[in-house]
């Protein structure tokens, strides 16, 4: 009985962090992701100044958060984004707003992968 | 590298945690559901020791799930006949009086060659002395021979000896060894008057054994050339 409890108070201790970890993930990557919504919206307006302010906003909170991610997601997947992400902000001249909005779309997608690495969906399940 | 080394620190203690939770009769025989656990934390612990991209805690995750998952399916089997069949399967008794049963030695899928090769190893060298061949959920083969060729006991000889204690070791490589002292009934200071009456120091003991009765075998140190 002894080792039942001490191996369910594990589990739960494991399954509260990564219960924690999934829900890090979501909020991180949603925060991100409204950044890039913001940074796309003035992309398609032509402001290229307000469009830059987001995409190195984007890049400051991914990397802020880069680590912790890493303890919960496989670090290929967050150095995709991180690469994607980092490529935005320079683009951020009338030009290359074209580039830029495809590079957005680009980090929205690597985004979208680190959510549904730790997602808890049937596709992960199967 | 270092990433790999603290990796393997993290691992190797988790898996010693994983495996004493488990218990002891994981070392030792496995049952079939011990084993696929067994393997699958070897495994399991591999995967980010192999691969720095994975995050250690899903490894980390996925060994503890299954050491719960194993006690409480060890405990469900305690407790339900059901279960234990389910998960270990039944013994099957392949030899009755001599003669093997073949269908039953078909079901568990062994030939009658790996039936003589165990018989062997328990020193069994004649089908038809054997009484009862059971065929174990771990995989051992429990064999009982017939009456006339079991070795005789000391009982039925009629030979009385002594009933001998059990001598347990009590110094080891100069270090009192203390859990052992309740199980033989001593103490510290009954160590150190055997010892004084044997006139060595503990520090120069390699192994002292102690039984309940105070019979007790001391081994020195070999002196450093």
């Amino acid at each position: 009985m002894k080792r039942l409890l001490l191996s369910l108070a594990i589990f739960a201790i494991t399954a509260i962090i990564s219960m924690t970890g999934i829900n890090y993930v979501n909020s991180t990557c949603a925060d991100i992701h409204d950044l890039l919504e913001e940074c796309e919206k003035s992309a398609l307006a032509e402001d290229a100044d307000k469009a830059e302010e987001s995409a190195k906003k984007a890049e400051k909170l991914f990397q802020d958060k880069e680590r912790t991610l890493a303890a919960f997601v496989n670090h290929s997947v967050i150095d995709e984004a991180g690469v994607c992400l980092a490529s935005i902000s320079p683009l951020a001249e009338k030009d290359t707003l074209p580039e830029m909005l495809s590079q957005i779309a680009q980090a929205k997608t690597a985004l979208q992968h680190i959510k549904n690495d730790q997602a808890f969906s049937y596709q992960n399940f199967l | 590298m270092f990433i790999t080394i603290y990796r393997t620190m993290i691992l190797y203690v988790t898996v010693i945690i994983a495996v004493r939770l488990m218990g002891k009769r994981q070392i030792g025989e496995m049952q079939p559901g011990e084993l696929v656990v067994t393997l699958l934390i070897s495994d399991i612990a591999s995967m980010p020791l192999q691969d720095t991209n994975q995050p250690i805690i899903l490894g980390l995750s996925a060994i503890f799930t299954l050491v719960c998952l194993e006690i409480i399916t060890s405990l469900l089997s305690l407790k339900s006949v059901i279960v234990r069949k389910l998960l270990s399967g039944g013994s099957a008794i392949l030899i009755k009086d001599g003669i093997i049963d073949q269908k039953e030695l078909g079901r568990v899928r062994m030939t009658v060659l790996d039936l003589v090769e165990m018989l062997r190893s328990q020193q069994v060298f004649e089908v038809s002395d054997v009484s009862f061949a059971v065929l174990e959920t771990g995989g051992s083969l429990s064999v009982l021979l017939k009456g006339a060729k079991s070795p005789p006991t000391a009982e039925q000889l009629g030979i009385n000896f002594d009933q001998s204690e059990l001598p347990l070791p009590v110094i080891s490589d100069g270090k009192l060894l203390k859990d052992a002292f309740s199980a033989i009934g001593t103490n510290k200071q009954d160590i150190e008057k055997i010892l004084k009456k044997a006139k060595i120091k503990q520090k120069e003991v390699f192994l002292m054994t102690l039984d309940s009765s105070g019979k007790n075998e001391i081994v020195r140190k070999e002196k450093k050339a």
